[in-house]
């Protein structure tokens, strides 16, 4: 006993740290994961995510043949008209499909709209998923349609409306809804409180669960000084559903682009490896939406959050100081 | 000013040429309305990949041309933007390949695309559309919640064009 113990502890950091180098330094020939699927449940469920990919048409092949995918997200706007059979394939194989929304506008001065909502709902119930996430942002506002998330203004009057419309959506959707924190080139003048008290106070007050990406925190570093591990640490980790990662770039302005066309950069595996040394979410799903390249590379990448996912924590513990692994580079210039 | 009236100056500023509300970093704001404007034109490729295919290296120079006369629906997404794209090509004289009129007849009998907010079609829609490459007439039979039916007629050679 005395004996074996170190020597499976070492073992998995073994196979961690070949699995992360393996994305961070050189691409090698794809070889599937046997690492053992992560046992914690979703907040208030028995369900469980693990490793998960947004689906998308042009992934459909890789997907369907991966065999450790626990979950995938559909995203709402894009299949209006109609579920693609390979997605139907999936959940039939049983794939957790988690529909994910991003026109719900729920950060908007006006309540979220009804059909929009139902939208979602059906979609949930059509799956039987464990929940719908969607973001905190705006993409509405005196007749104008972004068609891309904003970030709020952090005031008392941006969170109040926030809690409201949080509060009218969960009372019309059959499943628990996630939110994500979005990446944006923009800060608004004028902030009350920090990004970190803002979640908090939402989360505190409305029980919303919270869809975390990091690479959107990664971004906010980058573009407006965040410091995303204090953040990290400031969240009530047993409401965090799952997490986001993918990749972006750096224009020549030297602003962040979160992009989803990009390879993963390296600072936000370390993300992931910070939160799964605190406690391991229920679930972490990679996002590619263009440029895709040979699956081999999505696989890699996919690898390595499963690795980092496995040898995490499954009860919380404080934030300890601890050693981050030194990044190799940061991300790929323009 | 309130939340809705903050929110409102910043989408203009940001895609209808609005000016930049005081106190924001002009160079930001510049900056997210260019990446919204790609954002735009990068769905409707992803969506409508045969007007992309038609229109190949014009397609994002149109994209934005007609971005700055089309406001972005509010509904139904880039599926209804490229549907306003499309439209719009054929105002301004662009021949439409087949691939995109098949799509455009897809789109017309699922919804009423004329109509604010898109409301689904809840009865039986026949077309006859027009193929120029295939120089075929295409009848188009669609049924809410059931099959689409088509039957695709070539038009002989020599005979007037329509």
């Amino acid at each position: 006993m005395m004996m074996r113990m170190p020597a499976t502890v070492t073992g998995m950091r073994q196979r961690v740290t070949q699995a992360v180098s393996k994305v961070l330094h050189k691409p090698a020939a794809h070889a599937l994961s046997p690492l053992p699927a992560p046992a914690r449940p979703l907040p208030g469920s028995s369900r469980t995510l693990g490793l998960g990919i947004g689906w998308r048409p042009e992934l459909a092949w890789m997907i369907e043949r991966r065999t450790d995918l626990g979950f995938i997200e559909l995203l709402v706007e894009n299949h209006l008209g109609g579920v693609p059979e390979a997605v139907h394939v999936l959940h039939e194989r049983g794939t957790t499909v988690l529909p994910h929304g991003v026109s719900l506008s729920l950060g908007s001065a006006d309540l979220p709209e009804r059909e929009r909502l139902m939208t979602l709902s059906r979609l949930a119930r059509r799956f039987d998923a464990p929940l719908v996430s969607e973001h905190l942002a705006f993409v509405r506002a005196g007749g104008h349609n972004s068609g891309h998330l904003l970030p709020l203004p952090r005031t008392r009057e941006a969170l109040e409306t926030a809690v409201r419309n949080v509060r009218a959506a969960q009372a019309l959707l059959p499943v628990p809804l996630a939110l994500e924190n979005i990446a944006s080139l923009l800060a608004w003048p004028g902030a009350e409180m920090s990004e970190a008290d803002f979640w908090n106070e939402l989360l505190d007050r409305t029980g919303v669960l919270m869809l975390l990406d990091l690479e959107n925190l990664y971004a906010n570093r980058r573009n407006h000084g965040l410091d995303e591990r204090a953040f990290i640490d400031s969240l009530p980790m047993d409401r965090i559903a799952y997490v986001h990662v993918a990749g972006g770039m750096t224009d020549g302005e030297g602003l962040y682009h979160d992009t989803h066309a990009h390879p993963v950069p390296s600072p936000v595996l370390m993300l992931l490896q910070h939160l799964c040394e605190r406690q391991r979410p229920p679930g972490v799903l990679l996002e590619r939406d263009d440029h895709f390249p040979p699956p081999g590379a999505l696989h890699d990448e996919l690898d390595a959050m499963a690795a980092l996912l496995s040898a995490g924590r499954n009860g919380q513990r404080p934030p300890a100081p601890t050693q981050p692994l030194r990044p190799r580079h940061d991300d790929v210039p323009a | 000013m309130s939340l809705r009236e903050q929110q409102a100056a910043l989408l203009a500023a940001l895609v209808a040429d609005g000016p930049v509300p005081p106190g924001w970093d002009t160079e930001r704001v510049r900056a997210t309305a260019l990446a919204l404007a790609r954002k735009r034109a990068q769905s409707i490729g992803r969506s409508w990949p045969a007007l992309k295919e038609l229109l190949a290296e014009d397609f994002e120079a149109r994209c934005a041309a007609y971005a700055r006369t089309q406001a972005l629906p509010q509904h139904v997404g880039s599926l209804a933007d490229g549907r306003l794209f499309a439209r719009w090509l054929e105002q301004q004289g662009t021949v439409l390949g087949d691939a995109v009129r098949r799509q455009a007849l897809a789109v017309d009998q699922r919804f009423f695309t004329h109509r604010p907010g898109w409301p689904a079609r809840r009865w039986p829609s026949l077309r006859l559309c027009w193929l120029p490459q295939a120089r075929s007439w295409l009848l188009a039979l669609h049924v809410p919640g059931w099959r689409a039916h088509q039957v695709q007629v070539r038009w002989p050679q020599g005979w007037p064009h329509l």
